[in-house]
């Protein structure tokens, strides 16, 4: 799709999937993590777009009601949201939406999260704590995530086991470490993503059968 | 796209600095400030395009919609529209699943884990990458 986007004739009609959405596969992968710890690198290193910014606010994504003036009090937060894609094929593509991982900015993590393939969490280990709250809300929401540690030149490096202890997780997570400014080590965290999915989707379908 | 065409969040104001109140306002005037969509809203990650029969249809095309169809020369997801536009993303999906489901927009479909035929695709294209 991405060699397709030349304008079709105005009164042209439908030919097909070249330039219609029609026959498209879009699915997510959020990309959460605390200010700093390489979203927007992580996303870059392996989008084939350079990473887009979209914002987010909290009094639009909160209000349950239609009313304009509402939309824009002072007290309203708006947050970026980087993100990228990946094409899988010539049909299927992949959007990566890099996420903050603070609490006060939970209130897009339902938009983003909400039907996606699963997370990645981009962890600091000088910042353990940052994950906590996006580690929590993944698992109230049932989202498949890994933890990627990002090799920070002043951050302790551990074991797998001791990440997972730090961050009291179970032995099914998968840590990995990363450096987010390489594409081979991106691609390695997403990868470990889609195979914990096969892992639970094989899992589950072990228990159905017993 | 015209050069005309009205820009959202990106203006500046006349000290050159972006007025983020202003800003939010002028990209939800795209939605006449709603922020929630009259019909189903579509995920962020749905890819659109133009519809090609849009001639045929007795649907009239507002300027908010002409702006979103503009700038779609080729699909794209409701994220990328909001980027692109400079408009916040409530508003894209608002705009965008409204246009949809006036038959203005194309969308395709969106796909979650549940699909394990799917998942190894991914996984082989990633490891292609």
């Amino acid at each position: 799709m991405t060699t397709s986007h030349t304008p079709a004739a105005p009164a042209a009609p439908s030919t097909g999937f070249a330039v219609s959405a029609r026959t498209t596969q879009s699915a997510k992968i959020v990309i959460a993590g605390g200010f700093g710890v390489g979203k927007t690198t992580f996303v870059g290193a392996v989008s084939e777009i350079s990473p887009l910014s979209t914002e987010a606010s909290m009094t639009a994504a909160a209000a349950p009601h239609d009313d304009a003036s509402k939309v824009a009090t002072k007290t309203s937060t708006t947050v970026a949201m980087d993100f990228g894609r990946i094409a899988v094929g010539e049909e299927i593509v992949i959007y990566l939406f890099g996420t903050p991982g603070q609490r006060r900015f939970a209130f897009m993590w339902d938009q983003v999260s909400l039907g996606a393939l699963g997370a990645v969490i981009l962890v600091d280990t000088a910042r353990m704590a940052e994950s906590h709250a996006p580690i929590d809300y993944f698992e109230s929401k049932g989202l498949p995530f890994v933890i990627a540690t990002n090799g920070f030149e002043h951050s302790p490096v551990g074991t797998a086991e001791q990440v997972r202890e730090a961050l009291s997780l179970g032995s099914h997570v998968p840590v990995v470490q990363i450096d987010a400014r390489e594409r081979n080590s991106v691609k390695h965290a997403l990868i470990t993503l889609v195979e914990h999915l096969l892992v639970i989707k094989a899992t589950a379908a072990s228990h159905a059968m017993a | 796209m015209t050069v005309q065409s009205g820009r959202g969040i990106g203006d500046v104001d006349a000290s050159g600095a972006p007025d983020v109140d202003d800003e939010l306002v002028r990209g939800f005037m795209l939605t006449r400030g709603r922020t929630r969509a009259t019909v189903q809203e579509l995920p962020i990650e749905t890819v659109v395009s133009v519809t090609m029969t849009l001639d045929a249809r007795p649907v009239a095309c507002r300027r908010e919609h002409q702006r979103v169809r503009d700038l779609l020369v080729g699909p794209m997801s409701i994220a990328e529209v909001s980027a692109h536009l400079m408009i916040p993303l409530r508003a894209a999906v608002v705009i965008a699943s409204e246009m949809v489901a006036a038959g203005l927009l194309t969308a395709g479909t969106t796909v979650d884990s549940s699909d394990i035929d799917l998942l190894y695709k991914i996984r082989t294209a990633l490891q292609l990458l």
